[in-house]
């Protein structure tokens, strides 16, 4: 039985987008009403702008004040996406066109589109990801994945261990030794997870198929366990692969926001000095 | 489905949290992190598993009742680490499970903090490093050979290039050459983040809109520069004022084109709206574009209808249609070109020939002002002398005929015969003295013309043909002009208010004494050969006139002028004098033929006498050359310059003008509208209007 639950985000994010979409239609209008009249309106988009890029950086701060009660993560980043969005129409407007022609107006215009970009891109990527990881069916906080893996790898190294005392036949401990030890020093496979490919779990099925046939009875148990540990091992390096470029996209994104706003400022400098 | 183990329970795992900023180095390298992990600054906490905890313990003996304080040293290694540990601290309190220490490294979270720190820190530094390039805050300073070394270095300040025509603008001073408000100093440009200045002002120092005395003053703005199309307009007093920079936006780079103008910004002002130019433009003028008043006359119809294709001058028509003679491209207009060029062949002679009498030496009606204006010259006065000669012979005979007759009574045949003889030479003098006197005679009926010239009466304001009126004005003229040649000339022309030296020019003062004193000789002055057409200053009997040196002869244009100035006086003579002139003739009057004379009430009563450069529709514009080569296949220019048949009717109810006024139909808007179409040729305002009047480059910035 499925259950939906009432998602009051999406009606909120799009009421955002709708009301972002008709400030952006009405500046574009009173910008194009300021030109006919040989006025100039870059000053109020200017403004509008540099307002909307400040307060899309207040989501990084709303997110080191998690224990403040200003409202669900959820419509911060709904805000943060139609803010964006409303972002990029506004540049569109503000400069007429998509790129500049000085240097620092170019590096600046640069520094907005991949922004931009990569905040659409982590947008559609972290609405994808999630489903990924759900997928998985196993859950591990990022930061302890390099404990679960050490721990993995003794589990894995006493299963060996176990299946040699066992049965007195070197099998598992050299298949162990040869074969699994380094995919159990770290996470492995991070194209693969991150593309959603099966090369790992091939890897690993192929390794277990063919030793299978090599080991005895009282070394089922050992290599039972042994396997389980790896297919674990699978799970927690997908959710490494995944929860890794996750952070590092928004560390991409920030980066790129705090040098577009630095030249937003300068900017702002120039323009009150220079061209009024 | 999701599988839980519960392995992150408080006795399961170490706390951690995403905002940690570091991490075991252990765990970094994927091994076994150790219980404790990392300081918030940073330094390795596992070197032991925990910090013991030293408890009190008050144990009271039940025997004697005494209280002894305990001392333990309890391990407080936490339960995910397996809890308190067998060995137990070491007696001095530290830990006794020891491992070699790690290097904590930064969380990714850390690492992003980092990252955006040293971005803020490198678009600082870069806009720093380049403030001062292509012109930055204090402009580019050239060396010692004036070699600007930042032009062409990517600049923090500069927006973008400027456009070609300003490229060189700011090679000198830099950024200042227009934005004056920061100065050249660093507290200056400073300061100008607080002070409002208008860009637009530094660009009308160099640009003017027909204000010339602002070349004269630097500082001096164009009082219209800012006013709607640089004009006012006195039914427009609600027409919006505009910046420069409202439409010229700069920094767009080398290529752009600063100059562009969309029809929603004409429609802004304009109260007459319209779609496009092919669906709803206003219709032309009713004459357009002949409306304005015409420098020239020249009558197209019966020039092509019929003098071009005479046989008698068909060797000097025009060859190659209209572009024969309209070869001067203005601003897009085709104009004519010079007089040389198109009519001199036929017209250059009748010219020539169209001279003036400027004075003529007339019949004065007392004999005393004519022997006193012949004495001027040294002549004696001829009606006395040839009498007192004849009164002398005769006196000298008398004696003679006494002494004859005593001679006779007395029989003294040789006193007689010495007495005749004496007698015979009186009689020749006396005949001698008689022709002379005949002479004198001749003499009183004067050589001279029966009335003064047109222009001689208007100088000397008295009437042309009242001899008793002139006479005395006249003597004393010629009386002065024999002897100082055109002085008295000039006199009466200052006098008159006229440029002697320009009306003068190049009359010789020997001439006007040479025709004088032949008048007073009582004889017609013969010059040495017949004065040639455009001879210019000429004499012959006993006339001073001029001949036109050529077309835009420089003395008949100021004859003119003066005629045209005392257009109207009440001065003696004045009308005879403007009428000889102004009035189509012989004279110079002849020019007006082709040339349009001001009307005579006209308030500036001066003759335009070449065709206006200046457009005199200075918003619309029309580029003649794209239209050259896409007309009607043989129409050519008539395919938008048709002739009106004679006998038609102009738009206004006015019938085919004469032969000084327009001869065309009107351009007809439907012609435009067969090539200016959605999905033909643009049809945009800016095609055909413009928005400056006059716009020029003033002369201390060229």
């Amino acid at each position: 039985m499925i259950v939906r639950t009432v998602n009051s985000v999406r009606p909120f994010g799009y009421t955002l987008a709708a009301i972002g979409a008709a400030v952006i239609a009405g500046l574009a209008y009173y910008s194009h009403q300021e030109h006919l009249k040989l006025s100039d309106a870059t000053f109020v988009t200017g403004w509008v702008l540099l307002t909307a890029m400040v307060s899309l950086a207040l989501f990084n701060i709303r997110k080191r004040l998690s224990m403040m009660p200003m409202g669900r993560a959820a419509y911060w980043l709904a805000l943060h996406v139609v803010v964006g969005l409303f972002a990029v129409g506004m540049f569109i407007v503000h400069t007429g066109g998509i790129w500049a022609t000085g240097f620092y107006e170019q590096v600046m215009a640069g520094l907005f589109w991949a922004t931009a970009l990569s905040g659409v891109f982590g947008w559609l990527y972290q609405r994808a990801m999630p489903r990924r990881l759900t997928r998985i069916g196993y859950e591990v906080v990022y930061e302890r994945i390099p404990a679960e893996i050490a721990a993995l790898r003794e589990e894995a190294e006493e299963a060996a261990l176990e299946g040699v005392g066992a049965s007195g036949e070197p099998t598992l401990g050299r298949f162990y030794s040869e074969t699994m030890q380094d995919f159990f020093r770290r996470p492995r496979f991070m194209i693969s997870h991150l593309l959603g490919a099966g090369a790992a779990q091939q890897w690993v099925d192929l390794r277990f198929r063919t030793v299978r046939g090599l080991v005895g009875a009282q070394e089922e148990p050992a290599l039972a366990r042994l396997e389980a540990a790896a297919r674990r091992k699978l799970s927690i390096d997908a959710h490494y692969a995944i929860q890794r470029s996750l952070k590092l996209w928004v560390a991409v994104h920030v980066v790129l926001s705090a040098a577009m706003l630095t030249l937003a400022v300068w900017h702002l400098i120039l323009v009150h000095v220079y061209a009024r | 489905m999701t599988e839980d183990k519960n392995s992150f329970a408080h006795d399961r795992s170490p706390y951690e949290r995403p905002n940690f900023p570091f991490r075991c180095g252990r765990e970094a390298a994927f091994g076994k992190p150790c219980p404790r992990g990392p300081s918030a600054g940073g330094d390795c906490q596992g070197i032991s598993d925990c910090t013991p905890f030293r408890t009190r313990k008050i144990v009271t003996n039940a025997e004697t009742g005494e209280e002894t304080e305990i001392q333990r040293w309890e391990c407080r290694r936490p339960q995910h680490a397996g809890g308190p540990c067998a060995e137990g601290p070491r007696p001095d309190g530290t830990c006794s499970c020891i491992h070699p220490p790690c290097a904590p490294k930064p969380t990714i979270r850390r690492q992003r903090g980092r990252w955006a720190m040293l971005a803020v820190a490198a678009m600082v530094a870069m806009a720093l490093a380049f403030v001062g390039a292509a012109g930055g805050i204090i402009g580019p300073k050239p060396d010692a050979d004036g070699i600007l070394s930042h032009v062409g270095w990517p600049s923090s300040v500069n927006p973008g290039p400027l456009s070609g025509k300003h490229e060189q603008f700011t090679a000198k001073d830099g950024c200042i050459s227009c934005h004056v408000g920061h100065s050249d100093t660093l507290t200056g440009w400073a300061g100008a983040l607080f002070e409002r200045t208008t860009i637009s002002e530094s660009c009308v120092s160099c640009h003017s809109f027909g204000e010339k005395q602002a070349d004269a003053d630097p500082k001096a703005q164009s009082p219209m520069a800012f006013a709607a199309h640089n004009t006012k307009f006195p039914n427009r007093t609600d027409a919006p004022t505009a910046t420069c920079t409202g439409c010229h936006t700069e920094h767009k780079g080398v290529d752009a084109s600063i100059t562009p103008m969309e029809d929603g910004q004409c429609s802004a002002c304009h109260t007459t709206k319209f779609d496009s130019f092919s669906k709803s433009h206003p219709a032309f003028g009713a004459n357009f574009p002949h409306e304005s008043a015409r420098t020239i006359k020249f009558p197209h119809g019966k020039h092509l209808e019929t003098h071009f294709v005479d046989q008698r001058y068909i060797d000097k028509a025009p060859k190659n249609g209209c572009v024969s003679c309209h070869t001067d491209q203005v601003d897009g207009r085709l104009l004519p070109g010079s007089f040389e060029n198109g009519c001199a062949a036929c017209h250059e002679l009748a010219i020539k020939e169209q001279g003036m009498v400027v004075f003529g030496l007339p019949e004065l009606s007392d004999p005393e002002l004519t022997a006193e204006a012949r004495d001027s010259c040294g002549f004696p006065v001829p009606q006395l002398e040839p009498a007192r000669a004849t009164l002398e012979a005769l006196a000298e005979a008398l004696p003679t005929m006494q002494a004859l007759g005593e001679n006779a009574e007395s029989g003294n045949l040789n006193g007689v015969m010495t007495a005749v003889e004496a007698l015979g030479e009186a009689q020749a003098a006396i005949a001698e003295a008689q022709d002379e006197l005949a002479e004198a005679v001749d003499m009183s009926e004067a050589v001279s013309l029966d009335s003064l010239s047109p222009i001689a009466a208007f100088l000397l304001a008295v009437p042309a043909d009242d001899a008793d009126e002139y006479s005395e004005a006249a003597a004393a003229f010629l009386i002065a002009a024999a002897a100082e040649g055109q002085a008295p000339l000039a006199e009466a022309i200052d006098a008159k208010g006229g440029d002697a030296t320009a009306l003068l020019a190049g009359l010789s003062p020997e001439l006007v004494t040479e025709v004088t004193c032949a008048w007073a000789a009582n004889t017609e002055y013969e010059p040495k050969q017949d004065p040639e057409p455009g001879a210019g200053w000429t004499a012959q009997e006993l006339q001073v006139s001029y001949l036109p040196t050529g077309h835009a002869d420089a003395v008949t244009k100021e004859w003119i002028a003066l005629g045209l100035a005392n257009r109207g006086s009440d001065d003696e003579g004045a009308e005879a004098f403007a009428d000889l002139v102004l009035s189509a003739g012989d004279g110079p009057g002849r020019c007006f033929k082709c040339h349009v004379a001001p009307a005579a009430d006209a308030e500036k009563q001066v003759v335009q006498w070449a065709i206006p450069r200046v457009d005199v529709r200075p918003f619309t514009a029309f580029n003649h050359d794209p239209h050259l080569n896409v007309l009607d296949q043989g129409a050519g220019c008539a395919t938008c310059h048709r002739q009106l048949e004679p006998g038609a009717t102009l738009a206004d109810g006015q019938s085919r003008p004469g032969p000084h006024a327009n001869d065309f139909k009107p351009i007809d808007q439907a012609t435009c509208k067969d090539c200016h179409r959605p999905g033909g040729v643009r049809q945009d305002c800016a095609l055909c209007h413009r928005y400056h009047s006059n716009p020029s480059i003033r002369k201390r910035t060229m």
